[in-house]
């Protein structure tokens, strides 16, 4: 009988919708799962409380969001686009073990299912682990005692294994002020993708889902100062004949692969610097004076702007 | 083959040059850990060094041979050689031979200076202590036995009271000066980058404390009047003021200055410490804590 719920007996796992989850995901580092969801009731008069107007017996649930947030280290730094979970509804399994075992090997889960990707991000910093935290968006939750199995118990020596940190940021193609300017200490990748669930009369499960345009995506690169960067904010006299554009770059962030992954780049193209900020270095301290850059771009491919959701099982524990 | 590492059968260099009079060196090699766990297992998903450091630590007495500080900065000020970075060797011989003769070394390249220390008491000899911190050390090197020229291990006599640029504090003037004792801690951070594993740089945090505390026998009261109400805003009334510190140890050959330990103008008085003369016999002694930030120059 397990007595708690700790990292040793919590493992998780994703799959194409209503396929069967083969293996945990690997490197998670924490898991959260958020349901909210709203009710529809009527008002009537009701006679045992002299007719004073209180919700009538039948409650009508709408649609429930659930969230699955899952923060991993770093294993395939891949675009947007190539995630799971982009483009395609996916399922995800939170399974719960022994508290006395040394891994997972279990067939109670709680299940979400109908997931698509709405926030994706990376970290990488100078220390500590690189993680990427994705955020996925669904509307339908149910727990599984007796649900698909899962047993994955890894050999204890994991030599295989290396986790990226980091010398793993080997590509970086930024404005030669980040690079010659500033020691490059943190890169932040954040992509969100606003979706709308297209609903249809005779059934709760919705149609499908479409994409808000335009989805953007933001990198901020935290650098320590070592000198002034090249950037300039000027306003032009003659606005008409020569408009002021701004700095279009394309930025790429890659990482190498590391044993038991295959690394990556990830493409940030027609990005524009919507944020510089200089701070620290202040008189009697210790700090440096670190200088923050951020882009913002609104491009972007491989993101399809509308998905079928399948049918509903009617067993949705498989 | 040697059986045993002693005194005699190991040695030390800093920038090339034989430290001499060194008393003692230690190495501490630090592989920093970080684990990381997964979901679904107990065992350590990966054990990951995360930076690897150098630190080595070097004792000498004084003994009118370049300071450790001098070796490794050229001497100078605290501020002014921060950013310094110099190899350090230390050399092992065989626990047979009368002077080191090295068959194997260390060599740990790019160390920075971490902290100085100088102490001088009126029993035994003055000494310097210097810490060291790098990223890189290898089994590679040599060092050469010191010389054995007849250098004077200073002692109290050493110690000028005046003369020279001798500035001692007011507080200490014409008292008996029974222990001197100076030390800044640079308190060096790694700077490191993405794309490269090593870190490129230590720097150190400032504002840099220096300490100096003198401590004398007591012939009477420490002197000390602490009354806040005559702080005015023309004034500090009896409050310590700022005053300068500057020590020197003569030459034991021509009697000038050999070191000298300026601390700048902007000294003050931290604490005053009066204790002991109590029924065991001891006679009681007062010890004077200055402070002052960024400023230490060494010579010699």
């Amino acid at each position: 009988m397990s007595y708690r719920i700790f990292y040793g007996c919590l493992g998780v796992a994703l799959c194409a919708h209503d396929a069967t989850p083969t293996a945990l995901l690997p490197g998670v580092q924490s898991v959260a799962i958020d349901s909210t969801s709203s009710h529809e009731f009527f008002l009537a008069p009701n006679s045992n409380t002299n007719n004073a107007m209180q919700p009538a017996d039948d409650v009508y649930p709408a649609l429930s969001e659930i969230q699955v947030v899952i923060t991993q280290l770093i294993k395939d730094f891949l675009p947007i686009q190539s995630t799971l979970g982009a483009n395609d509804y996916i399922d995800a399994y939170l399974y719960k073990g022994d508290d006395s075992l040394a891994c997972i090997s279990s067939t109670s889960s709680i299940v979400c299912k109908y997931l698509l990707l709405s926030d994706i991000e990376y970290s990488l910093s100078v220390s500590g682990f690189f993680t990427v935290k994705k955020t996925y968006t669904g509307f339908t939750r149910y727990v599984c005692s007796s649900g698909p199995p899962m047993v994955d118990c890894p050999t204890p020596a994991l030599t295989g294994v290396y986790v990226a940190m980091r010398q793993c940021a080997t590509t970086l193609t930024l404005n030669g002020s980040v690079i010659n300017s500033s020691w490059l200490q943190d890169i932040t990748i954040n992509t969100t993708i606003s979706r709308q669930n297209i609903l249809e009369t005779s059934t709760r499960t919705p149609w499908g889902s479409y994409v808000k345009f335009p989805v953007i995506t933001t990198c901020t690169c935290r650098s320590i100062a070592k000198d002034f960067d090249s950037y300039k904010n000027e306003i032009k006299t003659s606005g008409c004949a020569d408009p002021f554009q701004a700095q279009v770059e394309n930025i790429s962030i890659g990482v190498c692969a590391t044993k038991g992954s295959s690394g990556g780049t990830i493409d940030i193209n027609k990005a524009v610097l919507t944020g510089l900020n200089y701070s620290g270095g202040d008189a009697g301290s210790s700090n440096n004076q670190s200088v923050s850059f951020t882009y913002t771009s609104y491009y972007s491919s491989g993101i399809f702007p509308n998905i079928q959701a399948p049918e509903e099982l009617i067993n949705g524990c498989g | 083959m040697a059986q045993r590492v002693f005194y005699a059968s190991q040695g030390v260099s800093v920038d090339g040059t034989v430290v001499q009079g060194a008393q003692s060196v230690s190495i501490n090699s630090n592989f920093n850990l970080q684990q990381a766990y997964q979901l679904g297992q107990v065992a350590v998903y990966n054990n990951v060094v995360t930076n690897p450091e150098v630190t080595c630590t070097i004792n000498k007495v004084l003994d009118g041979a370049p300071t450790i500080w001098n070796l490794a900065t050229g001497g100078g000020s605290l501020v002014e050689n921060s950013a310094d970075q110099v190899d350090v060797v230390v050399g092992f011989g065989e626990d047979t031979d009368l002077a080191l003769t090295s068959t194997s070394a260390v060599t740990m390249t790019g160390m920075f200076v971490t902290s100085v220390n100088y102490t001088m008491p009126v029993d035994g000899n003055f000494t310097e202590e210097v810490g060291f911190a790098g990223f890189g050390k290898a089994l590679s090197g040599s060092v050469t036995a010191p010389t054995t020229s007849g250098n004077t291990v200073l002692r109290r006599q050493h110690f000028l009271t005046s003369g020279g640029t001798v500035d001692l504090p007011n507080e200490v003037a014409g008292k008996n000066i029974t222990n001197i004792t100076i030390s800044a801690d640079l308190g060096r951070t790694n700077m490191f980058k993405l794309g490269q594993f090593a870190a490129f740089h230590k720097f150190v945090n400032f504002p840099l404390e220096v300490k100096c505390d003198i401590a004398v026998s007591a012939t009477a009261s420490d002197g000390i009047v602490v009354d806040s109400s005559a702080v005015s805003c023309t004034g500090n009334g009896s409050l310590p003021a700022e005053q300068p510190i500057i020590i020197e140890l003569c030459d034991s050959s021509t009697g000038n200055a050999s070191y000298t330990f300026n601390l700048g103008d902007k000294c003050r008085l931290a604490s005053a410490a009066y204790s002991g003369g109590d029924t065991g016999g001891g006679n009681a002694t007062i010890t004077y804590s200055y402070v002052t930030y960024n400023t230490l120059t060494i010579s010699g």
